[in-house]
């Protein structure tokens, strides 16, 4: 009685609820002991367990744990990607938590068999003024450095954005994208019993350990060093257990491969066996440690980085062994794969028994549903009328331009090795997505990464919706055809029902997009609570796509090219500006969100796509950039700044419709000799097209006919942006 | 005629693909030798690629230095069996063993920089430029460093081994020295991470006038 | 109130040091090339020193400064301790 009842507070104090704790007795028709509460609280903790998503995940025809990562297949390659957060650890200790977030994502895509080639991300900061924002912010881009290039693998694009939302709730999400053979791709399914489970990789410590409500009492022996829950990345290590799992991968005898990322050993070693219907027995003693006095249940909770489980047969340890001990990380077979569907925790081998659960019953954590009703506040911020912005134009675009989330991020990406490998095919800051060429073909991997935290609190469902056709757009302008989505959820508290709301609709919004424009959701991850003194973040599902470039030769940027080439606006040719809610100059301007949206016509759209692709295809157009945040003056200038051209032209008469955002528009340049046959390809087609204006050499400036701004001056502030605010505000 | 070109790999590099891709594409033969190589070499080109060896843990190129490896081409070099070079990482780890003068410090910028700039090459004297073809004297390469700021004694350098400088100077480095040769001219170390020049494109030209020097001179011998 | 000449100076040594149970990636590293060297080692850490050359009138008020600084600039306290020693004064 009594020993039950300090189970039940210590499964409360490690985040179980009682509910919870009370279907945990039903289902396994007894008591757990301690250290089953300890693997029970991590494997049904909303990390591992989905238990406020899996419902509505299902709904996107994609489970999102069968597989360590989606893929799709270009010409005889597959493509494997992911995208994964790190929110919480870049808020605690923003260098590391970043670090390890890059070193989680890598080894997802390194556990389905591919070599990680490129890595992206999408990074969200509060105001950059703030001096904790500050912080955060230059802690994540060094630690993004520090370990991506360390590791060799480019960081080759990604966004950034900052908004109050995220004053305390920074968003670190890491794409990550691999390439393998062809029936090559490696499963995390164990395919049998008796068969070996292998550890290979860093040793385990206390790093990560979860519970950190609980950690407090107990650690607290020492007063002034307290026992950690940060993990420490290792990059060297890291990129020897990359190079090591590639070679052990090489070796038929080895089955399966997972790396151990949230709940390390417990839930690689248990997701792998139940993917097989299988049972699986560890044994403590033989799971290499970092220090003595670690606990038990520490060593299977533990979240040390750079570590990998594999399941190979019988025999082949030599071998396996070998591999690692030419790359200096450790080896060592922890257990095996049993007949009964039992995950079995051990001492030693034939030693006292600390856990023995069905493990059907360990693996599948509840799953939560709510009645969602639409929040009160999706009607008053649609309600909200759009405020008149006062100031001229040419003070308008200065502030858009010194604004962090539109001026250039080279501060950030002069950071980054963005072309180790020597496959970037697109620098960054030169074009809406990036490339990346699989040598010995013609063919190039186009990927993006997107989202817009305005839209989609705004309206959930078609905010997101208009992402993911941004995205798309994104690749259509370097010439890709889109091929599949995956996606980071970064969501605040589950619990609450607005956010719960907003959660539904997003998936609503992404199934409805990925279904139109034929890219399905390969793979994702989710992000709740995201939140501090109960305020949740706007909601921020965030896009990464991925695309297929036929012909290297034809990949186009958005550079202007040569002067006199004519620029066009291809698509929508007149801002709505009564749909212009969630435009970013609003909230840059005005401190303002709502509105109406302007949303996504699917059949147009894709229409639209298409014809790019047809101009592009035939070499008719010179660039492409497509519009987005900043409205159609802000793409403009652009293409101007990143291409030293100035421009010459007509655009639009006031702020609205210069800077407002609608959906479905792209500018192109196209050499004077051929602009007639664009013309007739849109015309034949029923596309939308208008002339803006012209290419200039730069010292004209930038001139839309009411107004001519000074090159230099615009370009000073784009480029100068970051380092400004930085500088500014030293801390 | 063959050209053999051996690519080193210690534990940590990353840019041994880069290097092979390279110098396949230049016409060389290319093995990859692992750090633990403690033979003779026998190549006309020992290349030590990019990235980071050891983790660039305590200073890059530190630890390698005390690799196998290492001491086999301290005797390639005095036995003047062929030429090395040494790029970025490889760069620092030839400093580190005394094969080149000087050392690579933290960027004045106290962070990483990964950009392209313009160089001169100031010595065509030397067997990885005498035989570039090219009226230029200006080339754009990658750089993609940390630890890139060249410092070196005056009385260690002469003024001939300063093979390329930075138009603009993008770390500090002393003198805008971008490349150097030790005094026989057969071991050349570069920040330039020349191997990334390696197809059109990567928008850097159609040919790469350091690999193409090195080919030349190494098929006359 | 007599206001007090700064006319002294007192070098400290602030000394960061991962806490226990911190993953010291350099350490391990240059440990297992220290072995391989043969050298008899059981341990290496990496830790930071930082010199600090503070003006002030008298100690206790530069051991004010010094820990001052320790705590809250230096030392990343999710990861690292400090220890501070006097090595100097004139």
């Amino acid at each position: 009685m009594n020993n039950s009842m300090n189970i039940l507070q210590l499964a409360l104090n490690l985040g179980l609820s009682n509910l919870e704790y009370n279907l945990i007795v039903e289902r396994l028709g007894r008591e757990p002991n301690e250290f089953e509460i300890y693997l029970f609280s991590a494997q049904w903790s909303e990390h591992c367990g989905y238990k406020h998503s899996k419902y509505y995940l299902k709904k996107l025809n994609t489970s999102f744990e069968s597989e360590n990562a989606g893929y799709v297949e270009i010409g005889d390659k597959v493509v494997v990607f992911k995208v994964e957060s790190h929110n919480h650890p870049s808020a605690v200790e923003p260098y590391q938590g970043a670090a390890t977030g890059i070193g989680g994502i890598v080894r997802d895509i390194l556990a389905m068999g591919a070599r990680p080639l490129a890595l992206l991300n999408s990074l969200k900061f509060g105001e950059l003024t703030k001096p904790k924002v500050n912080k955060i912010f230059k802690g994540v881009v060094s630690g993004i450095s520090g370990y991506g290039n360390t590791i060799g693998i480019p960081t080759i694009a990604g966004e950034i954005s900052f908004h109050d939302t995220y004053n305390n709730n920074p968003l670190t999400n890491v794409m990550c994208i691999g390439v393998a053979d062809k029936n090559k791709l490696m499963s995390s399914r164990a395919d049998g019993p008796d068969k070996l489970m292998v550890y290979v990789g860093s040793k385990t410590g206390p790093d990560g350990v979860h519970g950190a409500s609980f950690a407090s009492k107990e650690f607290g022996k020492e007063e002034s060093i307290e026992r950690p829950s940060i993990q420490v990345g290792d990059p060297f290590a890291e990129k020897n257990l990359i190079e090591a799992s590639l070679e052990i991968m090489q070796i038929k005898a080895v089955k399966a491969c997972q790396d151990m990322g949230a709940a390390g050993i417990l839930s690689s070693t248990s997701e792998m066996a139940y993917k097989g219907n299988l049972g699986c027995e560890l044994y403590l003693d033989k799971i290499p440690i970092r220090q003595e006095d670690i606990k038990p249940w520490e060593i299977m909770l533990s979240e040390s980085q750079e570590r990998m489980l594999f399941l190979i047969e019988k025999g082949s340890e030599e071998q396996i062994k070998k591999i690692c001990d030419k790359y200096t990380i450790e080896f060592s077979v922890i257990g095996k794969t049993i007949k009964t569907p039992s995950y079995r925790v051990l001492e030693k081998e034939e030693g006292k028994v600390l856990a023995d659960l069905p493990i059907e019953i360990l693996v599948n954590a509840p799953e939560y549903y709510r009645n969602n009703t639409v929040p009160s506040s999706y009607y008053i911020n649609r309600g909200r009328k759009i405020p008149e912005v006062e100031g001229s134009i040419d003070s308008v675009l200065k502030k858009l331009l010194g604004h962090p989330t539109l001026g250039s991020k080279r501060w950030v990406y002069e950071q980054y090795d963005y072309q180790v490998g020597t496959n970037t095919l697109i620098v960054p800051g030169d074009a809406d997505s990036s490339a990346m060429w699989l040598k010995g073909t013609q063919k190039a991997i186009a990927v993006t990464i997107d989202s817009n935290e305005l839209y989609t609190y705004l309206d959930p469902y078609e905010g997101t919706k208009n992402v993911v056709y941004e995205a798309a757009r994104n690749l259509i302008s370097i010439g890709a055809k889109p091929l599949a989505i995956t996606d980071n959820l970064n969501f605040g508290n589950p619990e609450n029902n607005e956010v719960s709301w907003q959660f539904e609709r997003t998936i609503e919004g992404l199934i409805s997009a990925s279904v139109e424009l034929c890219t399905p959701v390969v793979s994702g991850n989710v992000s709740f609570y995201n939140s501090y003194n109960d305020v949740s973040i706007y909601p921020t599902p965030v896009i990464g796509m991925v695309g297929e470039i036929e012909d290297v030769d034809k990949l186009l940027n958005m550079k202007f090219k040569s002067v006199d080439d004519e620029i066009y606006l291809i698509g929508k040719q007149q801002i709505n500006v009564e749909k212009i809610g969630g435009s970013l100059f609003l909230y840059i301007i005005k401190d303002f969100i709502g509105g109406e949206m302007d949303t996504v016509n699917p059949l147009r759209e894709i229409q639209l796509n298409k014809f790019i692709l047809e101009l592009i295809d035939n070499r008719v157009v010179k660039s492409v950039h497509d519009v987005s945040k900043g409205g159609i003056l802000f793409a403009v200038v652009e293409s101007c700044i990143c291409s030293d051209f100035g421009f010459e032209g007509y655009i639009g008469s006031n702020v609205e419709e210069l800077f407002g955002e609608n959906q479905g528009m792209f500018i192109v340049s196209v050499s004077p000799t051929d602009s007639s046959k664009l013309e007739e390809l849109a015309k034949s087609k029923n596309i939308e097209f208008r002339k803006l204006g012209k290419v200039v050499r730069k010292e004209k400036g930038i001139n839309i006919g009411i107004e001519n701004f000074d090159f230099n001056v615009l370009s000073n502030i784009y480029f100068n942006c970051i380092p400004k605010i930085l500088e500014d505000h030293l801390c | 005629m063959e050209i053999k070109a051996a690519v080193l790999v210690f534990p940590g590099t990353n840019g041994e693909r880069d290097a092979y891709f390279a110098l396949q594409r230049n016409n060389f033969s290319v093995d990859y030798i692992w750090h633990d190589f403690d033979k003779s070499l026998e190549y006309d080109l020992i290349c030590l690629p990019g990235g980071a060896s050891f983790g660039d843990y305590l200073r890059p190129g530190a630890f390698a230095k005390h690799s196998e490896v290492t001491k086999s081409v301290e005797k390639y070099v005095s036995k003047n069996r062929g030429l090395v070079i040494g790029i970025g990482n490889g760069f620092q780890v030839l400093t580190e063993a005394g094969i080149l003068p000087g050392a690579l410090a933290l960027n004045e910028s106290n962070s990483f920089i990964c950009k392209y700039v313009l160089v001169e090459i100031t010595n065509f004297e030397t067997p990885f430029t005498n035989s570039i073809i090219s009226d230029e004297k200006i080339f754009k390469f990658p750089i993609a460093c940390r630890y890139g700021r060249y410092e070196v004694n005056e009385k260690d350098i002469n003024e001939n081994q300063i093979v390329l400088k930075y138009v603009q100077n993008p770390n500090g480095s002393y003198e805008n020295i971008a490349g150097i040769v030790n005094k026989d001219m057969n071991v050349f170390g570069t920040m330039l991470h020349i191997e990334r020049a390696a197809h059109p494109l990567f928008g850097y030209g159609e040919n790469n006038p350091i690999f193409e020097s090195i080919r030349r001179f190494l098929s006359r011998e | 109130m007599k206001k007090d000449t700064v006319n002294k100076k007192f070098v400290f040594e602030i000394k960061l040091k991962l806490k226990e149970g911190i993953l010291d990636p350099q350490g391990n590293v240059t440990y297992d090339i220290l072995k391989k060297l043969n050298y008899p080692v059981e341990q290496v850490n990496f830790d930071k020193s930082i010199r600090l050359t503070i003006n002030e009138s008298n100690l206790q008020r530069a051991n004010e400064i010094a820990e001052e600084i320790a705590s809250n600039v230096l030392v990343n306290p999710v990861l690292e301790y400090y220890q501070i020693f006097q090595i100097q004064e004139e």
